[in-house]
């Protein structure tokens, strides 16, 4: 993502650009036990947020997107931005960004629908599924009333958005699903690890904008109050992004099986 | 969200596949591929970063414009993921 001009040019001509690190990353080594080692991160995530002056977060950008996608969801949230800067002071009023946030989620919802009722194959919509929401074509002749909203309880939504997430964090690594799906193939057009490594990234950044951003949208919907950035922070990883931060195990020692060595690090 | 496809990952994947898996007895190579994204001209050394976001947010207040935080495991200028 950063290394995109466009994201670059953006984040300097619109923000004050800032990077902070949560911890320090998380490594394993693999002994294969013939002289061989393997040394490769082990877990994480990142996290782009949008901050007032004050450092309250008014939107968060969780995972990774392709530079396209993370543009155009950053370009949604400057305009809103600017819209509320035209009328007064730069911090908008609570009311007004939980009012834009759940308007967002009801926009992605309306989305996936349009996605589904135009498209001439089966789309799984994992938001849709996870709000109960499903397709409802119009009788032949039937006028377009107005339109009510798809989530009117943002919290409720973000409850069951939120279960969703967790279902799609057991998943296999995007990766090893796309490796897998190729295995068959021979081996001359097999996608190479760069190729793979792309394909994982599209396909993550789509699962991203189609079910992340929108229960951040409602995350902040839900939200009583424009929440401070590191608790906000913290919240998003651990509910969103499924990553234990405030754990120093990052809970992977909360069960051992039989014969695994106990962690010899100091607590 | 599943932890698929950090940053580094993809570093790894581009950039380390190979030198990663390491055989001490094979020689190994005198120079060290560095890997892109951190090397001295990596893009995204071009973001005009704050050095902290308290200075962050000092600039935020007088340039009237918001902040991007970037919040990850590691350092930017190192590892992360």
């Amino acid at each position: 993502m950063l290394s995109d001009n466009r994201i670059i040019e953006l984040l300097n001509s619109r923000f004050v650009p800032v990077w902070e690190s949560i911890r320090p990353v998380p490594k394993v080594t693999i002994d294969f036990g013939d002289g061989r080692t393997l040394k490769r991160t082990l877990t994480g995530n990142t996290l782009f947020s949008v901050l007032l002056p004050d450092g309250r977060m008014v939107d968060a950008f969780p995972g990774v997107y392709t530079p396209s996608d993370l543009l155009s969801e950053l370009q949604v949230t400057l305009a809103f931005l600017d819209k509320q800067r035209a009328c007064g002071p730069m911090a908008p009023p609570l009311e007004e960004v939980a009012e834009w946030h759940r308007a967002q989620a009801d926009v992605a919802a309306r989305k996936e629908l349009m996605q589904i009722t135009l498209s001439k194959r089966f789309v799984e919509s994992p938001l849709l599924a996870a709000l109960g929401i499903r397709p409802r074509f119009p009788k032949p002749g039937e006028q377009p009333g107005k339109e009510q909203p798809l989530i009117e309880d943002p919290k409720a939504a973000l409850e069951q958005v939120s279960r969703r997430i967790v279902d799609v964090s057991h998943q296999p690594a995007t990766a090893e699903r796309i490796r897998q799906e190729h295995a068959r193939l021979p081996e001359e057009k097999r996608p190479s690890p760069e190729k793979l490594g792309q394909m994982a990234v599209e396909q993550d950044s789509r699962t991203n904008v189609r079910l992340l951003r929108p229960a951040v949208h409602l995350f902040f919907a839900a939200e009583g109050a424009l929440p401070m950035a590191r608790p906000a922070r913290d919240a998003i990883f651990r509910r969103l992004l499924q990553v234990p931060v405030d754990d120093p195990d990052f809970g992977l020692s909360d069960g051992l099986p039989p014969g695994t060595l106990r962690s010899t690090g100091s607590r | 969200m599943r932890r698929s496809t950090s940053l580094f990952t993809l570093l790894a994947f581009t950039a380390l596949a190979g030198p990663a898996l390491s055989a001490p007895s094979s020689p190994s190579p005198a120079v060290k591929p560095v890997p892109s994204a951190l090397a001295a001209d990596a893009p995204w050394r071009r973001v005009q970063w704050a050095p902290s976001l308290q200075a962050a947010q000092e600039r935020a207040r007088r340039e009237g414009k918001p902040v991007l935080l970037f919040s990850l495991f590691g350092k930017l200028d190192q590892e992360f993921c």
